[in-house]
């Protein structure tokens, strides 16, 4: 049967095309030479707003450090999700278990690309779907901060994610879908200055659409949905709606929200909670300034209903 | 006389029930609680004006609050379910729950004793309490759509 043997032969080239097709296009992809040249010197008080802003601690300190401690970036915590187990490293100053003997180039493929200096993708659970949105001078000033804090040694243990999750090489197709360094929300020209600053804060350095964002199947966020709220990766609970529409914020006010970024009080005085008070916690080293713009901006994106679905009644 | 005990019982039945809605209890303190602190941050924000009397009177409410507020009666074993945002942990480690509350209570009990003399003095003490709402909420309460 000389048609079959000609199917099978067209099968294996496909297959074999496929196969090239996906390892090329799962290439870890570093920054240019041209995005490079703006990193700059760097500057510490700078880099500390950013490292703020950016939430670090909240996910490299050790779990449950308080004070000084949530500068010494050990690593530990277990984020726990449906794809497995995703432990952040440690990112102290350690030359052997931390990133210590990082370059800042090094830093700025890890945040801009999420590429490794050996190569490798990190897991998007280090958001740098966001931080490709930072500036190159911002990722500078970071590691001129970075630079700053303790060398603690000790390292984490890895993460330990499910089939296909745990094939790295996979990462560099979801890049492809997800990875863009454009901002989600298209503003005018004429957009207030405040407003334009606080969607760097909140898409950049801030990340909040990683967790205030739905996701697809893939785990990308979903654009349409910006900041509607999502069932949280972790645990059994929701991440509120922070747009005005249905179910949202739309009743506060923009001193509200930057007051709450502030105290962690809610207009109705009720109190930040979950992994928000982490986040507010960060909020409240910016300056009043940063915090205005967050909530300048969170008042003019896009309304959406709740991304995530109506709780069920009571039993 | 038999529809009088079945009456009596059944009054006895729906005051039981009433009293003995742990999740519309605790919420009801928790409400009053955010309350009272929220009547205290505006003047500690400036934006009603600082009276000693009147400010101490308030962190008494608040101490009141915070000493009706029993761990074991208001989160019984089961009241997980239903309208409730109390998270799992309450119950896994109700040891580390019961030492959060215990330290608002000694920082609102704090508070009280040292009867703020002026609006920086009460800043403090609402950070201070703020910090414990957080930290509380964050292992211990758990939003559900």
């Amino acid at each position: 049967m000389p048609w079959l043997k000609k199917l099978v032969g067209a099968v294996v080239i496909l297959g074999g095309v496929g196969a090239v097709a996906a390892w090329a296009l799962s290439a870890p992809v570093r920054l240019d030479s041209a995005i490079l040249a703006k990193l700059g010197p760097g500057d510490v008080a700078k880099g500390k707003r950013i490292f703020y802003a950016g939430g670090c601690t909240s996910c490299h300190a050790k779990p449950g450090s308080q004070g000084d401690a949530r500068l010494q970036l050990v690593g530990g915590l277990q984020l726990k999700t449906p794809f497995g187990t995703f432990v952040p490293p440690n990112i102290s100053q350690d030359p052997k278990d931390g990133i210590g003997a990082w370059s800042v180039e090094d830093l700025a493929n890890a945040m801009l690309k999420g590429v490794s200096p050996s190569g490798e993708h990190f897991y998007p659970a280090f958001p740098y779907a966001s931080y490709a949105r930072m500036k190159p001078s911002d990722i500078a000033d970071l590691y001129a901060f970075l630079k700053t804090l303790p060398a603690v040694a000790g390292r984490a243990p890895g993460n330990s994610l499910a089939f296909p999750f745990n094939i790295r090489r996979g990462i560099g197709l979801w890049k492809r879908l997800y990875l863009a360094s454009q901002p989600v929300v298209a503003l005018a020209d004429s957009a207030p200055a405040p407003v334009v600053a606080g969607r760097y804060l909140v898409e950049g350095p801030g990340h909040c659409g990683e967790c205030h964002t739905p996701r697809d199947f893939a785990g990308g966020t979903k654009k349409g949905e910006w900041l509607a709220g999502a069932v949280a990766a972790e645990g059994s609970g929701v991440v509120p709606n922070i747009t005005s529409g249905k179910g949202g914020i739309a009743s506060w006010s923009e001193s509200d929200i930057a007051n709450y970024l502030e105290t962690g009080f809610t207009p109705n005085f009720d109190s930040v909670g979950g992994a928000m008070v982490d986040v507010q916690r960060n909020m409240a080293e910016l300056t009043a300034g940063d915090r205005a713009a967050i909530a300048a901006y969170l008042k003019a994106v896009p309304p959406h209903a709740n991304g995530y679905p109506a709780r069920k009644p009571a039993s | 006389m038999r529809k009088l005990v079945i009456a009596i019982s059944m009054l006895a039945f729906a005051g039981s029930a009433a009293f003995a809605d742990p999740i519309i209890d605790r919420q009801a303190l928790m409400k009053e609680r955010g309350k009272i602190v929220g009547g205290l941050a505006k003047v500690a924000k400036g934006e009603d004006s600082f009276d000693a009397a009147a400010v101490l009177a308030q962190l008494q409410a608040l101490q009141a609050n915070a000493e009706k507020f029993d761990v074991d009666a208001l989160f019984p074993k089961g009241s997980d379910a239903g309208d409730t945002t109390a998270g799992p942990k309450i119950w896994e480690d109700t040891a580390g729950f019961k030492a959060a509350e215990d330290k608002y209570l000694a920082n609102v009990k704090a508070a009280t004793a040292a009867a703020p003399a002026d609006v920086d003095a009460l800043k403090g003490q609402i950070n201070t309490l703020g910090g414990d709402c957080g930290a509380c909420h964050q292992t211990y309460r758990v939003k559900k759509g």
